[in-house]
């Protein structure tokens, strides 16, 4: 079937993930489809779109770049003058109005519950298994992403993959763009978005690399935890101004929009990212990650990071590459074992992880090309679509 | 109405305007994502066997049937022969009708056979049951938190996820709807 319509729901609980995720799939859909098909996104609240995406106004309905916006406020008070479309895809099991659902019974054909990334291999055993509602019009389907072909893969979307063709091609212009402090020397350059963390143990093993370090903060949550280190460390500064810490140059960014943080991540040379969305984007730079998971209740996140591990083993090995993976993978599990996101100590150390650098900058490429070729979900969920 | 969560197999609901009988029920729950039910089902009006999956607190329209109450007797080759305690009438059903009640089913054990217009389609176990487990790796006694799991055999060949201090031979609760350990007893 054609798409003539597209309508996505997202349903914001907290952070920047759910929207971040909605915004690309939306727009990745807009640079396929062009003006042939109307997009249309409905957000429970638009705080986080406001500052992903500098373009967008705190009003009900709005259109930014050929892609309307509407909350579902607004949705609910005109829903009589609305006719859904003819493809739905409901993101993270969101709800939606119930009497957008009954009028979808009639006049839409297909309905996809978007799922969250898990690297599980329960999830391959229900993606694109169908959720039958009795209806003859309208039949719903589990999509289920991952990080193999039988899964409903990650978002690589082009205009990331422009994006980090351009900053590998203009590596000067992005460097005096969003880091002329640093043009200088050649910095070794690290990203850090994260959740609480301590990270102690990650400044005490720059100390000891023998480079200039540039570490660029990023959220509040990143801030806070790299405040706390400095205050421990008696370190006076001004995040206006960047902190020196004997071979470590400490820059707390502004809230960038997301094809800012993108631009960033692919001129770091390691990325420190949390939750899903970034998490993704810094696989498919290619460069090493620090993956920060979204805790859950008895320590089920810990089932995510063993399966993104698993399918991260799996194909890194069976390509006898001869490069060690059990630095990396170790680091991502201790990194994670925890119950709070707190400025504890963990077990994590990443004096090897930095020991071993070029061989896990090695990996992560490899990685991201496989993830590049096969894991493709706008591909996916566009063929699956046209196909149905 | 139902949650998706509450149905196990011998459940049977009705998807627009056709009734189908759960055979097989599997909740799957992990990170962010839903709670998620798989389901083996069997559309009673065509006798079609197809798989789906709903989120756990999606509504399901749950309908009563007729049950009866019955206990297994035997197995004959083709057939499992339940009687009717009261009328000592058998019913016979088919593994395929039996779905996951397979697990836990054993001789002398009572349960409900469910009918669709005058014919038996399926059974519906009790919530818990209890069994006794035959063969489990040996355990750590100084573990009582409960959420290490290792898999522990019954006598059916069914193997249930149980905390890491359960031994062999005890006897265990298990709650049919969700194939979960709830605790050890003493017998």
């Amino acid at each position: 079937m054609n798409i003539k319509t597209l309508d996505i729901f997202c349903e914001i609980i907290d952070n920047f993930g759910d929207i971040g995720v909605v915004y690309r799939l939306a727009k990745e859909f807009k640079s396929i489809y062009k003006n042939e098909i109307k997009i249309r996104v409905f957000l429970n609240r638009l705080d986080e779109f406001l500052l992903i995406n500098k373009k967008a106004k705190n009003i009900e309905w709005q259109e930014i770049d050929g892609i309307e916006y509407l909350t579902n406020e607004y949705l609910a008070k005109n829903i009589c003058t609305f006719s859904p479309a003819n493809v739905i895809i409901e993101a993270f099991g969101c709800n939606v109005l119930e009497e957008y659902l009954e009028k979808a019974k009639d006049e839409s054909t297909l309905l996809i519950n978007l799922e969250y990334l898990s690297g599980e291999t329960w999830i391959e055993g229900i993606h694109l298994m169908e959720s039958p509602i009795g209806n003859k019009n309208l039949k719903k389907y589990f999509y289920m992403p991952g990080f193999k072909e039988n899964t409903g893969g990650v978002i690589v979307d082009r205009l990331f993959l422009n994006r980090k063709n351009d900053v590998s091609k203009n590596r000067e212009y992005y460097l005096e763009k969003y880091l002329p402090q640093f043009r200088d020397k050649d910095y070794f350059i690290g990203t850090i978005f994260s959740y609480e963390k301590n990270f102690k143990p990650l400044l005490n093993s720059l100390l000891k690399n023998n480079k200039n370090n540039c570490l660029l903060i990023l959220g509040e949550k990143s801030k806070d935890s790299v405040r706390e280190i400095l205050k421990d460390i008696s370190i006076e500064y001004s995040e206006k101004e960047i902190v020196e810490h004997e071979n470590i140059k400490i820059k707390f960014m502004p809230f960038l929009e997301q094809e800012e943080y993108e631009e960033l991540i692919n001129l770091a040379h390691y990325n420190f990212v949390r939750g899903e969305d970034s998490f993704v984007r810094a696989l498919l730079t290619g460069k090493p990650f620090v993956w920060h998971i979204y805790l859950q209740e008895d320590m089920a996140h810990m089932d995510k990071i063993r399966g993104f591990v698993e399918r991260y083993r799996e194909v890194l090995e069976s390509l006898n590459l001869n490069i060690p993976l059990d630095i990396h993978t170790k680091l991502l599990k201790e990194y994670n074992l925890r119950d709070s996101n707190s400025l504890e100590l963990g077990k994590e150390n990443f004096d090897d992880f930095f020991e071993e650098f070029q061989n896990i900058s090695k990996l992560s490429k490899i990685y991201s090309e496989y993830i590049e070729l096969n894991c493709n979900l706008i591909d996916k969920l566009n063929r699956f679509i046209l196909k149905y | 109405m139902k949650n998706a969560q509450e149905l196990r197999a011998g459940s049977t609901v009705r998807i627009g305007n056709d009734p189908f009988v759960i055979l097989k029920a599997e909740y799957n729950k992990s990170g962010r994502n839903s709670a998620m039910m798989k389901y083996k089902m069997k559309n009673l009006l065509n006798g079609n066997i197809s798989d789906a999956v709903y989120k756990a607190d999606d509504k399901m329209d749950d309908i009563r049937l007729d049950k009866v109450r019955a206990v297994y007797s035997y197995n004959d080759g083709d057939f499992y022969v339940f009687s009717n305690p009261e009328t000592w009438d058998q019913i016979e059903l088919k593994d395929e009708d039996l779905g996951d009640a397979l697990n836990y089913l054993e001789e002398g054990m009572e349960l409900e056979v469910v009918y669709y217009e005058s014919t038996p389609v399926a059974v519906e176990l009790p919530n818990f049951v209890e069994r006794q487990v035959t063969y489990t790796e040996p355990g750590l006694r100084g573990d009582t938190s409960g959420k290490v799991m290792k898999p522990a055999r019954i006598n059916s060949g069914y193997e249930v996820p149980v905390p890491i201090f359960v031994e062999q031979d005890e006897w265990i609760k298990i709650d049919t709807r969700t194939n979960e350990y709830v605790e050890r007893i003493k017998r």
